[in-house]
């Protein structure tokens, strides 16, 4: 039994050393000839655009999008699109999150920006248009700020995919205003919150993946498993 | 008596194994990927309407218009009240816009106030010959309400900014 034991450690040493030694061996091996090798790989890439505008990475939003502070309950136009602005085939996703964020004014003439909380503020309450003619749109999972948009179909080089069309805040945020009648007869309005202003915010998150292999590519890179049709039309799958 | 892992050749087996697959497994997959991203934000325009009586008085009677001193649209609507005396004979004659609204008991000015603007005139006029007999004072009192104007698409509606506007109020 201990000659057996002897040999089995042995064994591990010696594939532990072979291993090892042809991992090193590779270096000096690669080294001794010169060659290039031309890898040639297309570039998968993705845009985000607003009103026909490309927006370049961590970007700004809306900032041509309202011409006035926004007034409850009226439409502006909001076209938000995904475009492959690479050179191959591609799957695209949007992350699309909206919230409500509070603005004071300090005294030094600095401004602090806080999040409203969804608990108190309905995210709901700012409204957008999205297309499910294209997308397939699943709201975030225990996440009321967010809604995830799944592309349907394959996205070609330099092909634009419109998710949205405008953009709105529901009427019923005026709620957020309290009414107090003081002595005089007079009324007086105040938010809710003590701030300066109440400001919608919008983030949106384009995000792209390979077409080959593309379920695995999928539930690798956005943890989501989707089943591919024959005619290469995505689905969430059960 | 104290077990010896080593004297059973599994426990050497074992390592083996791991030493194998340890070197064997090959490293995750990697796929082409890419993202990007944008922000923003924009004020939402919650402002309490600010509007103010603009009277002109001329005798007994009165010119009324409301004017929008605010920053945003507002509907308006007024009430006037007066004793009922038998000498006292008051006529009111409102201007495009307003309308009489039976069920609130008010008057109301069906277009929006833009920021700065007024309202069409109200006109009180007294009967100042059956008024000269009375024996009372009396009073003519004008009341306003203003509410910040809230949109239904593309237009101002008014039964939505009194119903959210106002839900909260007094």
């Amino acid at each position: 039994m201990r000659k057996i034991k002897y040999g089995l450690i042995a064994c591990a040493a010696v594939l532990v050393i072979a291993l090892g030694v042809g991992a090193a061996r590779a270096v000096p091996a690669a080294r001794n000839e010169e060659y290039t090798a031309e890898i040639a790989t297309s570039e998968l890439t993705v845009g985000l655009v607003e009103n026909g505008v490309l927006i370049p990475n961590e970007g700004e939003l809306l900032t041509n999008t309202f011409k006035e502070n926004v007034i409850p309950g009226k439409n502006y136009t909001e076209e938000l699109s995904a475009v492959n602005t690479g050179e191959v085939e591609e799957y695209i996703r949007v992350i699309v999150t909206r919230r409500w964020v509070k603005v004071v004014k300090n005294e030094d003439g600095s401004t602090t920006v806080t999040e409203i909380p969804e608990t108190e503020l309905d995210p709901a309450l700012i409204r957008l248009s999205l297309k499910d003619t294209d997308w397939i749109v699943a709201p975030a999972s225990g996440n009321k700020e967010q809604v995830v948009l799944y592309g349907k179909h394959i996205v070609k080089a330099s092909e634009t995919v419109m998710f949205n069309t405008e953009i709105s805040v529901d009427p019923k945020v005026a709620s957020i205003l309290t009414h107090t009648e003081l002595e005089n007869g007079s009324v007086v309005s105040s938010y809710d919150y003590d701030a300066d202003s109440v400001q919608l915010q919008l983030i949106a998150e384009v995000d792209a993946v390979q077409v080959n292999n593309a379920q695995d590519a999928i539930l690798s890179a956005w943890g989501v498993k989707v089943n591919i049709a024959d005619d290469g039309t995505l689905s969430l799958a059960e | 008596m104290k077990k010896n892992f080593w004297k059973k050749p599994y426990g050497a087996i074992a390592l083996i194994m791991a030493l194998v697959l340890g070197f064997a497994v090959n490293p995750s997959l990697a796929y082409f990927t890419d993202y990007t991203t944008a922000a923003g934000t924009a004020p939402v325009a919650l402002e309490p309407s600010h509007t103010e009586i603009i009277e002109i008085l001329n005798g007994l009677d009165k010119q009324i218009q409301i004017k929008n001193t605010g920053t945003s649209e507002a509907f308006v609507r007024l009430r006037i009240f007066y004793p009922a005396l038998d000498n006292l004979d008051v006529k009111i004659t409102a201007g495009a816009g307003w309308v009489w609204e039976e069920a609130e008991n008010c008057w109301i000015y069906t277009e929006v106030l833009k920021p700065q603007a007024s309202t069409t005139v109200v006109q009180v006029d007294v009967d100042e010959t059956k008024a000269g007999s009375l024996t009372q004072d009396f009073q003519i009192v004008v009341v306003h309400e203003s509410v910040q104007a809230l949109y239904d698409g593309d237009h101002p509606d008014w039964n939505l900014s009194w119903s959210h506007g106002m839900e909260k109020g007094e």
